[in-house]
């Protein structure tokens, strides 16, 4: 949610370098049930029908509030749809929204960030202050109130977690931006003669991203977690969608009769959120060391 | 911003609402009953602080001010107002010991209970009652529900003498002394009123049994015993100060919180049990369940009359034979609520039970009523289309959970699922409540409401909702959008006529041409709930609007 | 800061001076660009703002009464007049009255902040404790304690706070009863809806700080420590702890306004007293006087932070000092 580690990255001078550290690749059996568990998810999410039989919203008035089975592994609802199906069918709304939330939130990212890192003084200190003046508001509280002026939805809430973890990717890449402009081997660029339009998209750009992708991969889990949370709000997507978040909002009135309500898709974003992140580890220790900044 | 629970009644103020019929609905579980019994000890016990576990937090605690059910409800602890409703309908003396109407019934004139001290010590007289009036008609009051009542009848209050007070209307207006002894009405201070608005909403003083300590936005409500009190209505329990030393009047929205408190022993009574935790009060021997079923216009789902596709009766048809609304209200409140079928609620006066299976789940129906109605294609994903548009209906509702709780939800999921195997793509909208309400009087972006009841003590009630005087003057009422001219006569000339048999055969005739339209999905009657542990004895509710009152309530040790 | 003012000689300080007045005076600059966003923020919304007024379009209205209220709180007025009388109250302090409460913004925040203020720190403070006793126990331990460490801090990292939240008050509350379900605001009350924002907080709190643990304890001067025959704890406690928090301390200063955002979730989840319920309802009920002030102190709370941060890291690490 708000407390993530991707913003945690971005916020303070020198915490990125201070993750980027650690040196030696922990847990391999870790790293391969991540990996499992990521393309169990993919695979739910691009035809969620290889992995359940039923529809996500065929209710069955006669069959509420079933407790765990072998006929129903998660157990059904109070509209007596089966709990694991929603699961899998949720996976590719919530695993769309953080994908969607993550690429629009770099996407501005991207282009705050390297005009000011590029831009000279006064833009760098304008986008600078702009920045400031975003981060003031915590990701949550800026999203809370996208979502009051434009409405709930899935593409208000796309947005609204976007929005919200824009200015903190903004601020990474414009330390990047400056780090790698002043690294050794853009001024040998620069003195070999390349000319400067070549050396920015030949040199610095691609450098500068470089980092991003491991940011990337663990923003989509935290966007996940984010977007559910606005969901629980009762913000986000509107039922019957079986999008994580909107299935706990759904289940928390029910959490002493009907437990599995709240447990399943709760360990759903847990695991997804888990599994995505420390493969977003992995690599960043795998690409340690080669940003040359 | 989970604002909490269900049933219970909610934003719509409701103006003209007099009295409601207490129903004791005797179940042989759970033990339903007009007022607790509590433990078995019969030695009333003094003292000891209440906690009262609520949903919604009222706006403001002058009842005066705007006018929600939730002010009535805490209003009635520490405001006492002219006269007390009774359950047969007719009333008691209060602050009013006795009352005249003129013949022409223009002119109330009420005589005051002397030797009564507001709490800030006030004495109450003519004087201070007609204050109350001048205060509700002051724009500056913002008063809703009040000004509402009072307003197609109300011209002045008059003080004839110390303790004599008139109260003067320009037609006859035989529900006043109903209207009137609402907590909405509960007599304030004269001295306290002047403080203004915002003071007056923070700490409002009245006669009654309890005196408001402190108010902190989001928790609770203190009210303290008030130990001179001398002015209890003429039906209470007991005479004299309340048992209780104290009241913390605590808003827990999520109702599962609610439940679990009670359950736990924390709170010895909650507002409105969750329906998913029926079977556990009703397995639970030191809990009871104390119901109160308004009168009205149900719960349920308003259709837009004013576009397509709910321009055509056909399709309005089609749509309540497909809904299996009883099915959904079983599943989403486990049997906990009666349904609701036809204009009215069961235990509004002249309720005709004519309509309540006209409109039965009836699949074979609705799709050749749709079929007729010209909606004859079909899309790629099932629904009906016709002229190349699918037969989509954007159903909107409150996203706050006060407003609507999740076993609305599934109800609403549920009757959902029940269109589309006709080919109706109903999509739910939640709306954050300013939109929501913003949706009563705005017909663009929406075919279908969620929330449309209306709490009333009499079928006239027809006429606000559904005539076409009522489209225009006051938004909101009409939330179909309906104008219907046969209808409009016959509610004229049932509000005209005194003779009880034509009362009750326009009226029938009303909900005939309502319920043959199928403005409205009626699905539940509104209803007020209170979960009671056996320690505290001697709550009952009162049948004007429903209100608990706790100056008769005692706790055992 | 007198402890810094003994240290450093006069040039540094009359440096810290210049650099804290540019901070104060961009902290002002921040806070007035926020307050404008949020005037904005709030007129974008959807709704008429006399009809929130007069109880919402439940209450029925007529057109004459809404327009008495937009004269008498100026909605009829452009939109550049109302931000000029809003800035203008605001510099005098004044807040407003909420279109809802009746009262005036700065009592309900008055009345709301204190047990917000004391949620997010005890989060603040048990997060702290929780992430470095991880630490000192786990980091650089044998293998599978710390890949265990080092894996509970991802994983909790990862949890969202208010499925954490429930599950914590079904399990405690609920079903074994060790806490009240609705706690108020006494200590009793406070154990759950403290340990849901603090856990996933130590979680990475706990990250960055074994980071820089284990790097630090890779330094030559921990080396020498060792050979001078410092005992492991004294390694660990002394010298490694000492400098990896500088990166947790930087972090705080963000968490602490993020606390108090997320707090929003755990106050509902917990029906707890706090700023978080009054923000989420005055936003759904479009109170905008609400809506403004609540954002404001949010925003106050945040910059304020991290300017205190700067001035912490600034003592905490003596580099930075001299580098001014």
């Amino acid at each position: 949610m708000v407390t993530s580690l991707t913003e945690a990255l971005v916020v303070g001078p020198g915490i990125e370098t201070h993750v980027r550290r650690r040196r030696r690749l922990s847990f391999r059996l870790g790293v391969w049930l991540s990996a499992l568990l990521v393309v169990f998810v993919t695979v739910a999410a691009v035809d969620p029908s290889l992995l359940a039989s039923g529809a996500p919203d065929t209710i069955n008035l006669g069959h509420s509030f079933i407790a765990p089975s072998w006929s129903h592994l998660l157990g059904t609802d109070p509209s007596g749809r089966d709990v694991y199906t929603r699961v899998i069918y949720g996976a590719r709304q919530s695993l769309v929204i953080g994908l969607l939330a993550t690429l629009i939130a770099m996407v501005i990212a991207i282009i705050l960030g390297v005009t000011a890192g590029l831009g000279g003084r006064w833009v760098d200190a304008l986008i600078n202050r702009f920045l400031e003046v975003l981060f003031a508001f915590p990701g949550l509280l800026l999203a809370f109130l996208f979502v009051a002026i434009f409405g709930t939805g899935v593409v208000t809430e796309v947005v609204a977690v976007a929005v919200g973890s824009a200015p903190g990717y903004a601020r990474m890449i414009r330390g990047q931006v400056l780090a790698v402009k002043g690294s050794g081997y853009v001024e040998a660029a620069y003195a070999l003669g390349h000319a400067p339009r070549r050396v920015i998209s030949r040199q610095i750009v691609p450098n500068a991203m470089r980092p991003l992708v491991v940011l990337a991969t663990m923003g989509v889990g935290q966007s996940i977690v984010w977007a559910s949370s606005l969901s629980f709000l009762g913000l986000g997507v509107a039922p019957p969608s079986p999008e994580w978040g909107a299935m706990l909002d759904a289940g928390r009135d029910y959490t002493l009769q009907a437990w599995w309500l709240e447990i399943f898709p709760g360990l759903a974003i847990v695991l997804c959120t888990l599994a995505v992140t420390s493969l977003g580890r992995y690599f960043q220790q795998k690409l340690d060391g080669g940003i040359g900044a | 911003m989970k604002k909490v629970e269900s049933m219970s009644i909610r934003r719509k103020a409701k103006w003209y609402s007099t009295w409601s019929v207490a129903l004791i609905l005797a179940t042989s579980v759970g033990g339903v009953v007009v007022t607790n019994a509590g433990a078995t000890t019969s030695t009333i016990v003094k003292g000891g602080t209440l906690t009262y576990g609520t949903d919604r937090e009222p706006t403001c605690l002058d009842p005066h001010n705007y006018g929600d059910m939730p002010q009535t409800y805490i209003a009635r602890q520490y405001l006492d107002s002219l006269v007390s409703e009774l359950s047969d309908g007719s009333v008691a003396p209060w602050l009013a010991k006795s009352w005249t109407i003129s013949s022409d019934g223009l002119h109330y004139t009420f005589q005051i209970k002397k030797g009564v001290k507001f709490t800030d010590g006030t004495p109450l007289n003519a004087a201070a009652v007609a204050a109350n009036f001048a205060q509700i008609e002051n724009p500056k009051t913002q008063s809703a529900t009040d000004a509402g009542y009072l307003a197609p009848y109300y011209v002045s209050t008059t003080v004839k003498g110390p303790y004599v007070v008139e109260v003067n209307l320009k037609k006859p207006y035989s529900a006043l002394l109903d209207v009137l002894a609402q907590a909405f009405f509960g007599i304030e201070s004269p001295k306290a009123m002047s403080r203004g608005l915002t003071a007056n909403c923070q700490s409002p003083v009245g006669t009654g049994p309890f005196i408001v300590q402190g108010w902190v936005h989001g928790q609770s409500v203190t009210l303290e015993r008030n130990a001179n009190y001398n002015s209890a209505p003429a039906n209470a329990k007991h005479q004299g100060p309340a048992y209780l030393s104290k009241i913390v009047w605590k808003f827990l929205e999520d109702s599962s919180v609610r439940f679990a408190a009670l359950q736990g022993g924390e709170v010895p009574i909650i507002f409105n049990p969750p329906a998913q935790d029926q079977t556990a009060l009703n397995a639970d021997t030191s809990l009871s369940l104390l119901q109160f079923t308004h009168s009205g216009i149900p719960n349920g789902i308003a259709l837009n009359t004013s576009k397509a596709p709910f321009n055509d009766v056909k399709v309005r048809q089609a749509f309540f034979y497909a809904s299996n609304a009883k099915s959904a209200l079983k599943s989403a409140y486990e049997g906990t609520l009666p349904p609701a079928s036809g204009p009215l609620s069961s235990s509004t006066p002249d309720y005709s039970s004519l309509f309540e299976n006209t409109h039965n789940f009836n699949t074979v129906k609705a799709n050749s009523l749709l079929n007729a109605a010209g909606w004859t294609g079909h899309n790629a994903s099932g629904y009906r289309t016709k002229d190349g548009k699918a037969l989509t209906a954007r159903l909107v509702y409150s996203s706050n959970t006060g407003d609507t709780p999740p076993a609305d939800l599934t109800l609403l999921q549920d009757i959902q699922a029940s269109e589309k195997t006709v080919g109706v793509d109903v999509i739910l909208v939640p709306q954050s409540e300013s939109t929501y309400f913003n949706s009563f009087t705005n017909e663009t972006n929406h075919e279908l409401l969620w929330g449309a009841y209306w709490n009333s003590p009499t079928p006239a009630v027809l006429n606000i909702v559904y005539s076409t005087s009522a489209l225009k003057p006051n938004l909101g009422n009409n939330s179909a959008f309906t104008s219907d001219p046969a209808l409009d006569t016959i509610l004229l000339q049932a509000a005209a006529s005194t003779v009880p048999a034509t009362q009750k055969k326009l009226y029938g005739q009303a909900q005939a041409i309502v319920q043959q339209q199928a403005w409205d999905l009626s699905v539940y009657p509104e209803t007020t709930r209170l979960g009671i542990a056996n320690t505290l004895s001697g709550v009952w509710i009162e049948p004007s609007e429903g209100e608990p009152v706790l100056s008769d309530a005692w706790l055992s040790k | 800061m007198p402890s810094l003012s003994t240290k450093v000689g006069l040039w540094t300080r009359h440096r810290m001076l210049r650099r804290l007045v540019g901070r104060v005076a961009g902290v002002v600059g921040v806070l007035f660009a926020v307050s404008t966003l949020t005037f904005l923020a709030a007129h974008l919304m959807p709704g008429d703002p006399a009809l929130t007024i007069l109880g919402g379009a439940g209450s029925h209205p007529t057109r004459v009464e809404l327009l008495a209220i937009d004269r008498q709180y100026g909605f009829d007025k452009s939109l550049v007049v109302q931000y000029v009388t809003f800035t203008g109250h605001l510099l005098l302090g004044n807040l407003g009255t909420s279109y809802i409460l009746k009262e005036r913004v700065s009592t309900i925040i008055a009345q709301q902040m204190g047990p917000t203020f004391v949620l997010t720190i005890v989060s603040l403070v048990l997060s702290w404790v929780l992430a470095v006793g991880g630490t000192l126990l786990t980091a650089r331990r044998n293998r599978y304690t710390s890949a265990f460490g080092s894996g509970a801090e991802i994983f909790v990292a990862g949890l969202p706070q208010y499925w954490l939240g429930i599950i914590l008050m079904v399990v405690f509350a609920f079903r074994l009863r060790w806490f009240p379900v609705e706690g108020g605001t006494g200590v009793a009350g406070l154990v759950l809806p403290a340990l849901t924002l603090a856990i996933p907080l130590a979680g990475f709190i706990g990250q960055v700080t074994r980071d820089e643990f284990s790097s630090v304890m890779e330094q030559p001067f921990v080396l020498s420590a060792r050979t001078r025959g410092m005992g492991d704890t004294g390694v660990r406690v002394r010298h490694a702890l000492r400098h990896s928090i500088l990166p947790g301390i930087t972090l705080s200063g963000w968490a602490l306004g993020s606390l108090f955002s997320t707090a929003v979730i755990v106050e509902a989840v917990f029906a707890r007293q706090g700023l978080g319920q009054v923000l989420v309802n005055a936003v759904s009920q479009r109170d905008i006087p609400v809506v403004i002030g609540v954002t404001l102190l949010v925003a106050v709370v945040y910059v304020v932070a991290n300017l205190l941060v700067d001035l912490v890291y600034l003592v905490a690490d003596p580099r930075l000092r001299s580098a001014g």
